[in-house]
């Protein structure tokens, strides 16, 4: 009943967040400095054709009627027309998203096959030289830019010693897998660089704790103590902080698709900037946020089902 | 957002503070940091000085040359020595990564203490804010204020230090709540202080320290984005030297001239780690004394 309570009024929440986030988006076109329509079609556009443009977004509306215009739309999945393109916005998202949305997943999955053997190997040898160099590593993924680190793997494993392809994102699950792999792991080193250090806190907190100590009194091999007892505990505050990094992860991945030429939805989002494409612009703003307050809400719920005293 | 909720509230369990200056100096990574940080501004002041070229004078006679003893770091296209580019960069990377961080500290702790101490129907509008801004990714929120003002240097900033005191705020709201209902806080209130004398003489100072230790990953966060929205052309214009923009016009050379790319990223990477490493040292402080 608690856990029920508990996430309809999650859900409740984040509705009032999407409305928020909707007006915000909505904004964002018509808060452009001097005539959105003139900043997009350059200054040598004709009236006719601003005039135009300006329709066509329903500028020339009031902005009441346009909020109801733009809400319905985008209930409908209608997201306007991508004014270089010429395409439905909605249309470059399918198109685009599911690249994004599988290079993000990657990610994750390399972050955390590196984290969990490396946060236990410091806090096992806890001061210890291999402690130090696992610290030294955070340190410096934490504070090198993506985008270089990124670009030195493209020149090192793409293009010196050819393992690798240089831009595109294949077609087949398999394909995915081998071309995004660079780019995944680009983004997976920089969240790992985080997560170790707080999965080997995380796991010097946890071998104080009295169950240890009685499985180690228990006599229980080491091994199995730390498998067994240990990680299954401390991991638990890595995954909600590797949730709270997924939005992270997922504006990164903007970047990282635009310096491997990554066929998702950041690079376009960067492109449409550049060529002021507004629309593109704002669409893809609102599906971003909206996945990402979906996967926090998802979050939040599976933590309901998994440690009851959330929902409490 | 629970999770954040929980993260926030670590007061109550804060041993006494160890500010000796000895103390400080027995901190390797305390002192390192430092040590970087201060090379790094003495570069930044000094750029005019140090720099064996002009930064931006073109000279196509030398354009893409590998490092050599005229030209340490080697040349970019227009043949502009990339040593002086990297060293007056310095003074806007790091510009950005502390102004950044300085402005959005200040709001935060402002509104955070404020939203903490009282409550009430402007904590909850601030909890909306927080909402509504954690639903956006953090590059997705930049890139999208940017595309509303323009790229250029300013409007990076403003997105910067727009999106940048919320977590600030969070971080001393959540310490604020706790520490309000401490004994220390109680007695202030009780003995007559009024509220603003408990939040800025007795409050803030013992519930700041996280919010500086924070600022340092801030400092290093501010410089990365600033250096990533550069690099996708919607931060610093050319022809200003910054190392995220650098690295952007060495694109098409990364195949051939790997001294391009190579230099200004390890600039960024420097500076970077100059303050991971003092927010990591002052973490230590702030952290129970191991038994």
């Amino acid at each position: 009943m608690n856990r029920r309570r508990y996430i309809a009024g999650r859900l409740g929440q984040m509705m009032v967040t999407l409305a928020v986030l909707a007006v915000l988006v909505f904004y964002m076109i018509r808060l452009i400095p001097g005539d959105p329509a003139v900043t997009m079609l350059g200054i040598q556009a004709t009236p006719d054709a601003v005039e135009q443009l300006r329709h066509q977004l329903g500028l020339d509306r009031p902005v009441p009627v346009q909020f109801a215009i733009f809400i319905a739309g985008a209930a409908r999945g209608d997201l306007g027309e991508s004014v270089l393109a010429r395409v439905p916005v909605a249309s470059l998202v399918r198109q685009r998203l599911p690249l994004t949305l599988f290079l993000v997943t990657y990610a994750m999955v390399l972050a955390a096959l590196i984290t969990v053997p490396l946060g236990t190997a410091a806090a096992l040898q806890r001061d210890r030289p291999l402690d130090q160099a696992i610290r030294g590593f955070s340190v410096f993924w934490i504070s090198t830019p993506s985008f270089w680190v990124g670009i030195l793997m493209l020149i090192a494993f793409g293009v010196k010693l050819g393992l690798f392809p240089v831009g595109g994102g294949g077609r087949t699950f398999a394909e995915h897998v081998y071309y995004l792999f660079l780019p995944a792991l680009t983004m997976g080193l920089g969240v790992s660089a985080v997560l170790t250090r707080n999965l080997r806190d995380s796991i010097l907190a946890t071998l104080t704790a009295e169950h240890v100590v009685v499985a180690r009194a228990k006599g229980l091999p080491a091994r199995r103590i730390v498998t067994r007892h240990v990680l299954r505990n401390a991991v638990i505050s890595t995954v909600t902080l590797l949730g709270l990094y997924i939005g992270f992860l997922v504006g990164g991945s903007v970047i990282i698709e635009s310096v491997f030429a990554l066929p998702g939805m950041g690079s376009e989002m960067v492109s449409a900037i550049l060529g002021r494409d507004y629309q593109v612009v704002q669409g893809f703003t609102l599906v971003y946020a909206v996945l990402v307050s979906v996967v926090y809400l998802l979050t939040d719920v599976a933590y309901a089902f998994i440690d009851p005293r959330i929902s409490l | 957002m629970i999770v954040q909720e929980r993260a926030a509230g670590t007061v109550g369990t804060r041993p006494a503070r160890r500010s000796t200056v000895r103390g400080w100096l027995r901190s390797p990574s305390l002192v390192v940091g430092l040590a970087l940080v201060l090379g790094v501004l003495a570069v930044a002041v000094l750029a005019p000085v140090v720099a064996p070229y002009n930064p931006i004078k073109q000279n196509y006679g030398v354009a893409v040359q590998p490092p050599s003893a005229a030209h340490l770091l080697g040349t970019d296209k227009f043949g502009r020595d990339q040593l002086s580019r990297i060293l007056y960069g310095t003074r806007i990377d790091l510009a950005v990564g502390l102004i950044c961080t300085f402005i959005p500290l200040l709001i935060g702790v402002g509104v955070g203490a404020v939203s903490g101490y009282y409550g009430g129907v402007m904590d909850t509008l601030f909890m909306r804010i927080i909402d509504v801004q954690v639903a956006f990714p953090f590059y997705v929120l930049l890139i999208a204020i940017v595309a509303v003002l323009g790229p250029g240097l300013i409007n990076m900033y403003y997105a910067l230090i727009l999106v940048g005191w919320v977590a600030f705020a969070r971080l001393i709201r959540g310490e604020i709540l706790v520490a309000k209902q401490l004994e220390y806080a109680l007695a202030a209130r009780a003995i007559g202080c009024g509220d603003a004398r408990v939040i800025a003489r007795h409050l803030l100072p013992n519930v700041i320290g996280p919010a500086v230790v924070f600022a340092m990953s801030a400092v290093v966060l501010n410089i990365l984005a600033g250096a990533s929205l550069s690099f996708l052309g919607l931060g610093v214009q050319p022809p200003i030297p910054e190392w995220g923009a650098m690295i952007a016009e060495s694109r098409e050379y990364v195949m051939t001239a790997w001294w391009l790319p190579a230099f200004p990223g390890l600039a960024i990477t420097v500076v970077g780690i100059a303050f991971s490493l003092i927010g990591d040292g002052l973490s230590g402080f702030l952290r129970p004394r191991r038994s």
